[in-house]
Parts: structure tokens; C-alpha cells; sequence
């Protein structure tokens, strides 16, 4: 039997993405069609314009539900992370400042058409391609933007985003 | 020495009370699955009425004259099974109120050769005096209080398992 977790961190971590990427396509804003987003920065190098997302991590409620009960004869509790969003745009296109403008406002856009029913969850442990949909979901709990330190390399500028969610993982 | 119970190790089952009475009274076998999810926040609180007696001005000793209603109360997340008692409309035979019975179970896996044992606290005829519910950010909670006619506990044997 190959070993499973529904609601575990790699299948979070690929249905964010895949949510991600979907919604980030959706919203594309026209002035930047070519913008796409790039999982794996810094491995991958950066293409301005472009957005890149990292898993910051998680971490459990502090506060367990009584007998780490969470319904179906299942235990677990809730588990709190981070994910963040970056935009990058180079300061050699001369409409920089709209394109940061606009991919931010894409991932703003993004995360509030799914704050009302959450991201579903799908189980990448399953497939990696095709994965199938789990009847379980991750609540988003908020998007702020941070304040980014100049960038090395005077030509890049970024917004970076931040989004707050949870889920509960079911053992 | 023991070591110390905390919530992860305690759960809540309830099963709908069908005889009157302060025993465990159930029409058949108990209910599987009864124990409750996502509950936070369980308490009870019961209390004898003590009146000490003095001899010649002085304590002597104390003097049982009652007992008080068993007040509890627990929160649960709100989820769309029936893992709390939200059916709160059937009473129980010989009762014209709505009954329950709730069953606090601490595990206590550490004992050697008990494994699957707990302690328990039972609670007999149940009414639900108030059922609040809130909206949160990240869970919708429906906080209940209760009065119970007497209950049992700690005991080594439990009926919701």
C-alpha cells in the first residue's frame, strides 16, 4: 500500500499551487500576456515579469479540539501556514511600475474569488498530473503585502504578497 | 505518580437519553460513533451543600444537607454531520424535557497493561439549558450549556467507549 495523507502538507502545498497558477492565468492582465508564474525561484531563474511563490511553512493550533477529534472517526487538529507570493518586474521595460501594479492586483484578485469557499484540497499523493478531489478544503485567512528591502541588482523591482491560511489535517 | 490528563487526551461521546432518572439510561445499546468532534472547552461543575456544625462555638464537623444541579458547558466547531447534539427535539420516556447523556473520557494510555482504558464522568439527564452559536474566523462554534440531574465519576467503566 504506497502511502497516503489526504489532508498532508505536500497535498496543501500542490493544490495552493495548482490554485494558484490557475487563478494567476485567469487574471492575466492583458498589458503583461506573456507573465507566467515560476515555482521554483531561485532554482529556476527569474524572467521578469514574472510571479514566484514559496511555501513558507506551517504550524499546529495551540489550542487542540478535545481528544484531537475532527469528525469521521479521524483525529488531527488545525494547522496554520504561510504562503508567499512575489511579483518581479525589471526597471528595463519602461512600464514597470503598471506591471507591478497589475500582477499584484491579480493575486489580490485571485485569492478573494476563492475567500468565500476556501481552496479544495486534491490528492497529488494519488497523481502528480491528475490528481482527484478530495472533499476537504484550505481556508484562506488573509493576503497583506510586506515591505521588501531594495534588491541587489538595481534593475529588479518586486511587491511581495503573503497569504494566510489553514486546514485541518485529518489522520 | 500518574501523569496529568490534558484536553488531546479527552473526548466527549453524548447519546440521547431515553429514560428518566439519574442513571445511564438508554433505550438500547449506545450509540456508535457518539463521541463528539471538534469540541473545545468542556467543563462541569458540581457542588454538595456543607453546613459545618459547631460544638459549643467551636468547628466540629461538617454536615452534607444537599446537593447542587451539575452545571457544564462545552463549544464545538460547527460541522454539517451530526457530531454534536444539535437534534435536541425528542424527550425521553417518563421525561417532558429533552434529555441527554454526555460521557467525558480521559485516556489513560500510560497505565501498564490498560491500554484503551480511561477514566469517566457521566452525566445524566441532561437538559440543554442554552445553545449559543458564533461565527468565527476560522470555525463557526455552537457553545452549549447544560444542567444535569446527577452524575457519576471518576469511574474505570464507560458506556460510549
Amino acid at each position: 500500500m504506497p502511502f497516503t495523507h489526504d489532508t498532508g502538507e505536500f497535498n496543501i502545498r500542490g493544490s495552493l499551487m495548482a490554485w494558484l497558477d490557475a487563478g494567476l492565468q485567469t487574471n492575466k492582465p492583458d498589458s503583461i500576456a506573456s507573465v507566467r508564474l515560476n515555482y521554483d525561484h531561485p532554482e529556476q531563474p527569474l524572467a521578469p515579469p514574472e510571479w514566484s511563490v514559496y511555501f513558507l511553512g506551517s504550524f499546529n493550533d495551540p489550542a487542540p479540539f478535545g481528544g484531537a477529534n475532527v469528525g469521521d472517526g479521524k483525529t488531527g487538529g488545525r494547522r496554520y501556514g504561510l504562503l508567499e507570493v512575489d511579483c518581479w518586474a525589471t526597471r528595463n521595460t519602461v512600464t514597470w511600475r503598471k506591471q507591478l501594479a497589475q500582477m499584484g492586483d491579480a493575486v489580490t484578485k485571485t485569492y478573494h474569488a476563492a475567500a468565500s469557499n476556501g481552496v479544495r484540497v486534491y490528492d497529488f499523493y494519488t497523481s502528480e498530473t491528475t490528481p482527484s478531489a478530495l472533499a476537504y478544503r484550505i481556508v484562506l485567512d488573509g493576503i497583506e503585502e510586506r515591505e521588501v528591502a531594495p534588491d541587489p541588482n538595481p534593475d529588479i523591482e518586486r511587491r511581495r504578497l503573503l497569504i494566510h491560511f489553514n486546514w485541518i489535517e485529518r489522520v | 505518580m500518574a501523569e496529568v490528563r490534558v484536553a488531546m487526551e479527552g473526548t466527549l461521546g453524548w447519546v440521547q437519553q431515553s429514560g428518566s432518572g439519574t442513571s445511564w439510561a438508554t433505550a438500547s445499546a449506545a450509540l456508535s460513533g457518539a463521541n463528539m468532534a471538534y469540541v473545545r472547552g468542556f467543563s462541569y461543575n458540581s457542588g454538595l451543600r456543607t453546613v459545618q456544625v459547631a460544638n459549643r462555638g467551636i468547628p466540629d464537623h461538617n454536615k452534607v444537607v444537599g446537593k447542587d444541579a451539575i452545571n457544564g458547558s462545552f463549544s464545538v466547531a460547527y460541522a454539517n454531520t451530526a457530531d454534536m447534539p444539535t437534534k435536541l427535539s425528542a424527550t425521553g420516556a417518563g421525561a417532558s424535557v429533552m434529555m441527554i447523556m454526555l460521557e467525558a473520557r480521559m485516556k489513560i494510555p500510560e497505565v501498564a497493561l490498560s491500554a484503551g482504558s480511561g477514566i469517566y464522568y457521566q452525566f445524566y439527564g441532561i437538559a440543554p439549558v442554552s445553545c449559543a452559536f458564533a461565527e468565527g474566523d476560522n470555525e463557526n462554534t455552537m457553545a452549549f450549556n447544560f444542567i444535569a440531574l446527577g452524575m457519576n465519576g471518576p469511574t474505570a467503566s464507560g458506556y460510549l467507549g
